[in-house]
């Protein structure tokens, strides 16, 4: 029992502390890639610090719904953090199924993200929640046809053993290197990185997450920005739990301390990406988001035919 | 049984007594007291049934051709009536604050009168509403013939008064040409419904030599074959109509968009569940579906379920948006029940126990949520006279309980947590991710299935964002709309019932799972040898998640508790607007742009009409652009139904039908076919 409740704080520090590390580390690669020293690894810590104190301003259109929809996209995203494994096969809230609270989680924090945006009446925003709408609509059925497809290959039923125990099924080496693949572009377009979409970019136009929080500031901005960063490490700890050998119930420590290199090399992945990539004209995007859904299809398809034997 | 007897009897003499000449105000109150005293009766009736108890039986001697009349109340009966009763009853209160501008109205005066100095001139005679309120006494009487019949006549009778009351419904505001339309057409398709289910009917009675049910299912069980199929076929066809299937939904959003808002709110949530029952009813007849049945009603329904939510995107009108997501939520159910058919073709008490379980409770759900939506679309229709989305606006700060209503009825059919929806789906979705034993293709293919299902639902979340957002949030869009204020208590009380109902179904799921436990025993019945407990593993799965869904709702309201204690004054500023310094509320992103860039991939489902006068000229005038999204299977059905019309013609004009010799021979050769399929058919002539 101790056990279980060390790696549960474990899971909370990790879930805590990693959002902001993560951009730091992103944030840095970039740096390094165009030969700027950069931010120091902690900086957006305390930019939401500085957000906290903040007295917000609110747009005159705005209904209570507009602060609410900040606290529902923050809760919503803690939530999702407990229910997905990122130190390996373990999560906090563990039970068959789960990976579906998971995903609706995440989607009632998406339609709070979208509605805030909605309130203020700006015509900006009404892009960005439209263009984040249709994206996720894209990006939805992989995460479903990967877990069908992790289903399949290890007969478990709950998120934390379907992502943490792949790795002793018999078709992993046919599925890992997929299963990265498309929890990566999912990390993309949730977290709203390039080439799905551009958070340094300063033109309302080409926004997609950053327009919808045009109109928000103080700590409502604070939770939002938090929420973003918290969905990446999300992702990232699902690609780490993926790949990590260890298990956390046995080797709590080299499982962590796995978890956390493989997250930072994730970190440094899209800070890679974000460098020597631009973001795709917006046509291009759901066809990319699809390419997602396709490689999880594949996957599907090929642990389908390794249990039938074919 | 003498409770739903009398239950009949309360609600055929509540619907001759509101067609006595009297107030309306008088009508309606009849109307909705014998309702509540059926409604009472009902339950006290249904309760033991539901809860584990043994059917009722009830016979009614009748003439000759008909012979007995059976009636016989099972846990699936029980379970549909639990709710349409009192649905009905809270659509017709809804009703008497929707309708109450028309109780003083002169004949002959519809809802797009509402708000014009006609309806407060006084002419001799007044409307008659008494109609109204006896039709939806009738309705409610249908359910209980349909939902107990045991006799296929007495179903059918009760599938015809309900067609035939919904049809009268529907058509309430008569006066104008495109609301009789949408009645006719609604007629047309619910008796093509008809002759499929009269069919079916025909073909077991001729083999059963009886009219009961039970009979039939003797016969379906013990004789597979393509006469089987057909009748499954078939009985598919009419059902798929009734609850409005992709592709028989053409008839759906013309009659919810036509109807008074408690009568769409009535036919998509409780009368076309008809649809659904007897889908259920006449698979467990089967007993043992064949395998394709199964994976037949999975396509069919997942094909809906897609479809459904892709129209929702597009539409303009809110009462059509919601018409379309009923033939989602459909498709959903109906995702439900073909796994419970797999279930049961393959012996697997777990498979078929939460693949019915979760298709019903969805029934359940989504008559709960979608007759909110409805009841708070007709509050906005009723304050602003308007459901055209790209009028609206900003609707939330002078209408708080209507948006109120409409978030939480959307956050429910998006299947969000922590509201209803969410609990039902993750049945389904437990049901297509089952590590239930299985080949690995069938595995696949309800894998692809459960990704589809998450596509719908991420769907159905971009629309209810569109709808609330365009409807209910920013700034007003156009001024000609009435500035509207909160709609009456009348109207308000059913949203908030079926509001608390949807909060408590989400948080509490297991009482939602206690309703339709009875039910799937019957279904579990069907399956030889000893049965686990199945549903009691995901009940204990579904309390965690309705403890989780409480606690992030704690957690949110914790927040901003704290939050509202740490600043008491709060800044205000106008929305940024890049820099411009002249926003104006037309600027604002429109419904139709919402949803262009999406539904321009779906080209093939959405066809979008544009109709545009460009802007010419240095000092243009006049310019204006409309897009439309059309249904494309009613283009192609009345491009069909005219190709044919016009080749009809064209062969007659050819043939010279008053030719005597044409005539002959062309009955000769029909005789001559005829007799041809008698003898390949093995008939009497051999």
């Amino acid at each position: 029992m101790n056990a279980g409740l060390g790696l549960v704080l474990l899971h909370l520090l990790v879930a805590l502390a990693m959002p902001i590390v993560m951009v730091g580390l992103v944030n840095r690669t970039k740096s390094l890639w165009a030969g700027r020293k950069g931010p120091p690894l902690l900086q957006s810590g305390w930019d939401l610090l500085r957000l906290v104190r903040k007295r917000p301003v609110y747009s005159a259109v705005s209904t209570p719904l507009f602060r609410a929809g900040a606290y529902v996209v923050l809760a919503g995203s803690w939530l999702a953090a407990m229910i997905a494994p990122i130190l390996g096969s373990f999560a906090p809230l563990q039970f068959s199924h789960d990976f579906i609270l998971f995903a609706y989680t995440l989607g009632l924090a998406r339609i709070f993200l979208m509605l805030s945006a909605m309130d203020v009446g700006s015509s900006f925003e009404g892009m960005g929640a439209a263009r984040e709408a249709s994206f996720t609509a894209f990006v939805e059925p992989a995460l479903f046809l990967l877990i069908g497809a992790a289903g399949m290959a290890t007969g478990h039923s709950s998120f934390a053993a379907l992502i943490g125990e792949l790795h002793h099924a018999d078709s992993f080496r046919w599925l890992a290197a997929p299963a990265a693949a498309v929890l990566f572009i999912l990390l993309q377009a949730e977290a709203s990185r390039v080439p799905v979409d551009d958070p340094l970019t300063h033109l309302e136009l080409t926004m997609v997450h950053e327009v919808m929080i045009l109109d928000h500031s103080g700590p409502e901005l604070a939770a939002m920005q938090y929420a973003g960063a918290l969905k990446m490490t999300i992702y990232a700890g699902l690609i780490a739990a993926l790949l990590n050998p260890f298990d956390p119930a046995r080797a709590p420590l080299y499982a962590t301390l796995a978890s956390l290199a493989l997250m930072a090399a994730v970190a440094a992945a899209v800070g890679c990406v974000e460098s020597l990539t631009a973001r795709l004209r917006m046509r291009l995007v759901p066809r990319y988001l699809m390419l997602a859904s396709a490689v999880a299809a594949l996957c599907l398809a090929a642990a389908g035919s390794v249990v039938g034997g074919l | 049984m003498s409770g739903l007897i009398s239950a009949v009897l309360v609600l055929l003499l509540g619907a001759l007594a509101c067609l006595l000449p009297l107030r309306n105000g008088v009508r309606a109150g009849i109307g909705i007291a014998s309702q509540v005293v059926a409604t009472g009766l009902v339950w006290v009736t249904i309760a033991p049934v539901l809860f584990g108890g043994p059917p009722l039986v009830g016979e009614l001697a009748w003439a000759y051709p008909v012979g007995t009349l059976r009636m016989r109340l099972d846990a699936l009966g029980a379970f549909f009536l639990a709710w349409s009763l009192p649905m009905t009853l809270l659509g017709s209160v809804y009703g008497v604050g929707y309708l109450r501008a028309f109780w003083a109205a002169p004949r002959h005066l519809g809802a797009r009168h509402l708000g014009t100095r006609q309806l407060g001139t006084r002419h001799s005679g007044v409307r008659h509403l008494g109609v109204h309120y006896a039709l939806l006494n009738l309705t409610a009487l249908s359910f209980v013939l349909v939902y107990t019949a045991d006799h296929a006549l007495v179903f059918l009778l009760g599938w015809e008064i309900a067609a035939l009351a919904a049809w009268l419904v529907v058509i309430w505001d008569y006066t104008n040409q495109k609301v009789r339309f949408a009645g006719f057409n609604y007629l047309v398709s619910t008796h093509v419904g008809l002759i499929f289910l009269v069919a079916a009917f025909m073909i077991l009675y001729t083999h059963s030599g009886s009219w009961e049910l039970g009979t039939f299912g003797d016969w379906l069980r013990h004789n597979p074959g393509s006469e089987r199929d057909l009748v499954f076929l078939l009985l598919v066809t009419s059902f798929g109509l009734k609850a409005a299937f992709f592709p028989f939904h053409s008839w759906l959003p013309r009659a919810h968009a036509a109807a008074p808002a408690h009568v769409s709110a009535l036919m998509s949530g409780v009368i076309h569940k008809a649809g659904l029952y007897a889908l259920v009813r006449f698979v467990w007849l089967i007993g043992t579906p064949d395998e394709w049945m199964g994976w037949f009603l999975i396509a069919f329904s997942a094909c809906s379920a897609v479809v459904g939510a892709l129209y929702t995107v597009g539409q303009r009108d809110l009462k059509r948006l919601l018409g379309y997501s009923s033939t989602e939520n459909v498709g959903i159910a109906g995702i439900g029940f073909g796994v419970g058919c797999l279930g049961l073709t393959w012996g697997n008490p777990a498979l078929a126990a939460i693949g019915f379980a979760g298709g019903l409770l969805h029934v359940l759900n989504h008559a709960f949520f979608k007759c909110q939506l409805f009841y708070a679309a007709g509050a906005v229709y009723q304050a602003t006279h308007t459901v055209n989305i790209e009028k609206l606006g900003g609707l939330s700060r002078l209408m708080p309980w209507t948006a109120l209503s409409f978030i939480v009825g959307g956050v429910a059919i998006s299947a969000l947590p922590p509201l209803n929806g969410f609990t039902s789906e993750f049945v389904i979705y437990s049901g297509l991710f089952s590590g239930a034993a299985m080949p690995a293709s069938a595995k696949v293919a309800l894998c692809v299935a459960g990704a589809l299902l998450a596509f719908v639902g991420a769907v159905s979340a971009l629309s209810i964002t569109r709808a609330f957002g365009i409807v209910f949030l920013g700034s007003p869009r156009d001024a000609d709309v009435a500035a509207p204020t909160e709609v009456s208590r009348w109207m308000l009380l059913p949203m908030g019932l079926h509001g608390l109902a949807v909060v408590v179904l989400g948080v509490v799921p297991v009482l939602g799972l206690m309703l339709v436990e009875g039910p799937t025993e019957i279904a579990l019945a069907l399956l030889p040898g000893p049965k686990a407990p199945v549903l009691a593993g995901i009940g204990q799965t579904l309390s965690r998640i309705g403890m989780i869904s409480g606690a992030l709702a704690a957690t949110v309201a914790l927040m901003l508790w704290l939050r509202s204690r740490r600043t008491r004054v709060r800044a205000r500023h106008v929305t940024w607007g890049c820099g411009y310094g002249a926003p104006n509320a037309r600027m604002q992103y429109t419904g139709s742009s919402f949803s262009t860039d999406f539904s321009a991939r779906f080209r093939v489902v959405m066809v979008l009409l544009r109709r545009q006068k460009a802007p010419t000229g240095y000092f243009p005038d006049d310019a204006y652009l409309i897009t439309d999204c059309v249904d494309a299977v009613e283009r192609r059905l009345f491009s069909v139904i005219g190709h044919g019309d016009n080749s009809a013609s064209d062969l007659s004009g050819r043939l010279r039908e008053d030719d005597p010799r044409f005539a002959f021979a062309a009955a000769l050769a029909a005789i001559v076919v005829i007799a041809g399929l008698v003898v390949l058919a093995g008939g009497p002539l051999r």
